[in-house]
């Protein structure tokens, strides 16, 4: 082990350990709010990139019909508030059209923003579909239905995009030399994106009345409730800033690994956990656990890489040890 | 008095039937529709749905008409039991075709021993029962193709880096056979998940044992993760991938990074570069025709010419079984047709001529191996086996 290969798999460490505290900060925010454990958000990571590749050929996925058609179901169950129901119908069409539309054109510029937003409706919708009625139930009951959620999201993936990989074109192209170890331009977009994220998450919990108002909900739903503050609205806010995170996220890094209908699962469970080892509760934690997971992935890999998934996974049971014996009072009416 | 109307009404169809010399043969298959190997399987199907039209329209099989009955087994060993067993006992046929992976395959051999009914494997399992029989060609064979270029490049060190599940394996235990014999030594064994999106540690690992030439055992679209990996890292030596990477995904995501990349191969794949004189020339020109005027050029594969040379065995056999066995007799004929496979010597196939007998259940062997690389981001012809 020379410097050069120390160096190269400490930066793959890094540019992982990004894309899995993205995740896991998705993750731990949904789960703050809403108490949902929302492990599909690997597939809404992928659909992304998976629906721009296939854009890009001018072809519409049908990401773009589960989008509509989530949004044309919401609408439905909204039908007793036409001011609600209606604007969504109106929003099932723009999706198709805005497919359309970017179909045709070949500028990054437009497809890419497009692509994002032709997904983020699936993780809005899946909340009001799914998870409104079912708000205060446990926190099983929301992992399980999340984890059903993620199945059928598999599955249309595959029927949508096939069983092969797919790779969109790169932001950036090219690499650069930092101490001696070639850096994907690309890459180095999602460390940047990545802190961006985590500083504007960091300000907006503690300087913004929205902020504020998500805390309250997370810690307890009824005293935020009796001041005012819609448990709904604070849900589908987090469940919007989780699905564009993710999303984004996803299209960062999907020129960089190759996508698939089933690399939305692996960022998953990464990300969980990740999670995990950050308690479900602090952001610098999920910082910390990202990165060091990320280099035991990377370091195992190098030197035993057939038991590197076992190396990366056996890292939850310290953790999940220590926290049953010392348990975080996290406040809350659980 | 249902059982009365069904019995009457049986009665009814075999007089009419024997009548009008109609009967159909069904044939079984069962391959991956959906599920992992679902890309291999597709072209599997739409072979078998074209054969079917080809043989009817030329009269069927001895006048009779033929049907596939096809059942998809998600790529799991329980539904193609599950679907085996079906087709075995309430759609009667006489022969089995699949599966697209190897762990239904299995499955599939039981089913055929204990049911007495032949199966053509079209996926390369290593061992096989009294009833089947194996259409693909065997991967030692296509690791004895690429052992005789490392050898005829002078190639002494070859690293390692595939699968860490039995595919994995199989590659790497396929190699090492040929090590002495060939001279070269597989001087590494680095493992990587399918679902990887990063192989940043085994590759490195692999290019400080300095290899002179590398063999990256995976499959498809994911293979082209360590290649390029390789490439970035600055691998200047010859890539070697398995046959599994005979799919035009591979070709796109591989990009400008898998030039010269060489696979051993199948003739099908580079059907129109062989020259005049190679076995099963005509045979595989008029698959590519026809397969490709129904489903679009270029969408021709290794896996759709496998189940097409099972079609066709099954074809000569079952006209040969008919001369002594007859279709109201179902167990006496699938023996007969077993019994026919054997037999068979010569058959001009797309994959190879195909032989049976006791002792050799896989149908072709390594004379008609072709090796291809990577030009241009297309397939091109690079030498074969023949002499």
């Amino acid at each position: 082990m020379d410097q050069t290969v120390f160096l190269f798999l400490l930066s793959d460490g890094v540019i992982s350990g990004a894309i899995y505290a993205l995740i896991a900060v998705s993750l731990v925010l949904t789960f703050n709010v809403t108490r949902v454990i929302a492990v599909f958000v690997g597939e809404l990571a992928v659909f992304a990139p998976l629906t721009y590749a296939v854009l890009l050929t001018g072809k519409v996925p049908g990401t773009v019909w589960l989008s509509a058609a989530m949004l044309v179901l919401w609408a439905g169950l909204e039908r007793e508030r036409p001011r609600t129901a209606l604007p969504l119908l109106g929003a099932a069409g723009a999706t198709v059209g805005l497919a359309y539309l970017t179909a045709s054109a070949t500028s990054p510029w437009l497809l890419w923003p497009a692509a994002v937003l032709l997904v983020l409706p699936i993780g809005a919708a899946a909340y009001r579909v799914f998870y409104q009625p079912k708000l205060s139930e446990t926190v099983l009951f929301l992992l399980i239905q999340a984890v059903g959620i993620h199945f059928v999201l598999q599955g249309l993936g595959l029927v949508f995009f096939g069983p092969e990989q797919l790779r969109p074109p790169p932001l950036l192209r090219g690499t650069i030399t930092l101490l001696g170890v070639p850096v994907a331009r690309q890459a180095l977009l999602v460390l940047l994106f990545a802190f961006l994220v985590l500083a504007l998450l960091g300000w907006l919990f503690n300087f913004t009345v929205i902020g504020k108002a998500l805390r309250a909900s997370a810690m307890n739903r009824r005293g935020a409730m009796l001041m005012g503050i819609d448990p709904f609205r604070a849900g589908m806010t987090a469940f919007l800033l989780t699905s564009l995170v993710a999303g984004v996220a996803g299209m960062l890094v999907a020129p960089i690994t190759n996508v698939a209908y089933y690399s939305g699962f692996s960022l998953g469970i990464k990300g969980f956990v990740v999670a995990i080892l950050a308690g479900f509760a602090s952001y610098p934690l999920v910082i910390a656990g990202a990165l060091f997971m990320a280099l035991v992935e990377s370091f195992s890999a190098f030197y035993a890489s057939a038991y590197r998934e076992v190396l990366v996974f056996a890292l939850i049971l310290p953790v999940l040890f220590w926290r049953s014996v010392a348990t975080l009072d996290l406040g809350g009416d659980e | 008095m249902r059982k009365l109307l069904a019995l009457l009404s049986t009665l009814a169809l075999a007089v009419l039937g024997s009548a009008l010399g109609q009967e159909p043969i069904k044939i079984g298959v069962v391959i991956s529709e959906t599920g992992p190997a679902a890309a291999l399987g597709i072209p599997q199907k739409n072979t078998v749905v074209l054969w079917e039209r080809v043989i009817n329209d030329a009269g069927g099989i001895s006048g009779h008409p033929v049907e596939f009955v096809v059942y998809d087994d998600a790529t799991s060993p329980d539904q193609a039991v599950q679907a085996a067993r079906r087709l075995v006992e309430q759609d009667q046929v006489v022969a089995l075709i699949g599966a697209t992976a190897i762990p239904p395959t299995l499955s599939l051999q039981q089913v055929a021993a204990e049911a007495g009914v032949p199966l053509l494997a079209i996926a390369p399992v290593v061992e096989h029962n009294d009833w089947s029989f194996q259409i693909t060609r065997a991967t030692i064979d296509m690791l004895h193709a690429v052992a005789e270029h490392i050898a005829q490049q002078g190639h002494q060190r070859l690293g390692y880096i595939g699968y860490d599940d039995a595919l994995g394996d199989d590659f790497i235990n396929g190699l090492r056979a040929f090590e002495d014999e060939y001279g070269f030594e597989v001087v590494t064994d680095e493992r990587f998940a399918r679902t990887d999106t990063s192989v940043a540690g085994q590759v490195l690992r692999v290019l400080s044992a300095q290899p002179d030439a590398v063999f990256i055992g995976a499959s498809g679209t994911v293979a082209t993760i360590p290649h390029r990996t390789l490439v970035e890292r600055g691998f200047a030596g010859d890539i070697y991938h398995t046959h599994a990477v005979l799919n035009p995904g591979f070709l796109q995501l591989g990009e400008e990074y898998i030039e010269g990349a060489v696979v051993p191969s199948d003739p099908i794949v580079v059907i129109d570069q062989i020259g005049e004189g190679f076995p099963g020339l005509d045979v595989g020109r008029e698959y590519k025709e026809l397969y490709e005027a129904e489903y679009g050029a270029g969408t021709v594969s290794t896996q759709g010419a496998y189940a097409v040379d099972a079609v066709k065995v099954l074809e000569a056999a079952i006209a040969a079984a008919l001369e002594n066995a007859s279709p109201a007799d179902l167990g006496a004929l699938r023996t007969a047709i077993r019994d026919e496979i054997l037999a068979i010597d010569g058959l001009p196939g797309v994959t190879g001529t195909l032989s049976f007998g006791p002792d050799k259940r896989v149908g072709v062997d390594f004379s008609t191996v072709v090796l291809v690389e990577v030009r241009d981001n297309d397939w091109r012809f690079l030498r074969d086996f023949t002499e």
